[in-house]
């Protein structure tokens, strides 16, 4: 059942959640963030949980700003001292064309109707601005039993591979480019400067 | 929440501006407090430095 996402699941285990993101996933989001036609600095990491993707984004010049619809979550991200919102991806509390980039890190398979979610994100964006997604590609083996324990865990969970989801970016009027494949993989859509 | 994030956070209903009621405050951070839809007038609580922008229909 969908409705809002896998929302209960994360409030039980936002306990333990917290780990650490891997370098090598940090340089693709960074690489993923360069493609913007403009500075990047202040991102909304939608579906950023606890702030793992967050705490590795920030720095002095760059602010990231959490969004999630688990309370349970933020907490966690606000305790290691990362700007929180509670909001649905689907209906963003957010002015249009007023942020730099937005990320969502392994996180996509959770929410339901990810058109809508996408779209929204696009309106967003000031022009320049980039999207960059994390996710992990069903096709691959690794990502079969990825889906399969998240289903063990009664999450609805909707995976995507890179070319399908470069597609729906596209729907959503970015321009777009799937920046690596694998278990896990990036996609990244830029909105053009006269939309 | 830093009064900064009152620059990008709008209605999630209408997206019109919020106005922002302090109850409590922490140097910059806005810790409870009430932001208030300009248009439609629907409020929304700051509760421990995070505002809740949920739509009135997701709220526990």
């Amino acid at each position: 059942m969908h409705g809002v996402g896998d929302v209960r699941f994360f409030d039980r285990i936002a306990r333990l959640y917290d780990f650490v993101m891997p370098p090598a996933e940090r340089e693709r989001l960074l690489d993923g963030l360069a493609r913007a036609d403009r500075p990047v600095d202040h991102v909304l990491d939608v579906g950023g949980g606890s702030g793992r993707a967050a705490m590795a984004l920030e720095t002095g010049d760059r602010q990231v700003t959490v969004v999630d619809i688990s309370r349970g979550m933020l907490s966690r991200a606000r305790g290691r001292g990362l700007s929180c919102v509670q909001a649905d991806a689907r209906r963003l509390p957010v002015a249009s064309e007023s942020v730099d980039a937005v990320t969502i890190v392994d996180a996509l398979h959770h929410m339901p109707t990810q058109r809508t979610v996408l779209g929204d994100v696009a309106r967003v964006l000031a022009p320049g601005g980039v999207l960059v997604v994390r996710e992990f590609d069903p096709e691959t083996l690794l990502g079969r039993a990825t889906e399969f324990a998240e289903k063990q865990f009664g999450m609805g969970s909707l995976f995507t591979g890179p070319d399908d989801l470069a597609r729906a970016l596209e729907r959503a009027g970015l321009d777009t480019q799937v920046l690596d494949r694998g278990f896990g993989y990036t996609v990244v859509g830029v909105k053009q400067e006269n939309n | 929440m830093k009064e900064s994030l009152m620059d990008i956070i709008c209605c999630p209903m209408d997206k019109h501006d919020l106005d922002l009621e302090i109850d409590s405050q922490d140097d910059e951070e806005v810790l409870e407090g009430t932001l208030v839809c300009s248009e439609c007038g629907e409020r929304y609580p700051i509760e421990d430095g995070i505002p809740n922008l949920l739509p009135p229909d997701m709220r526990d």
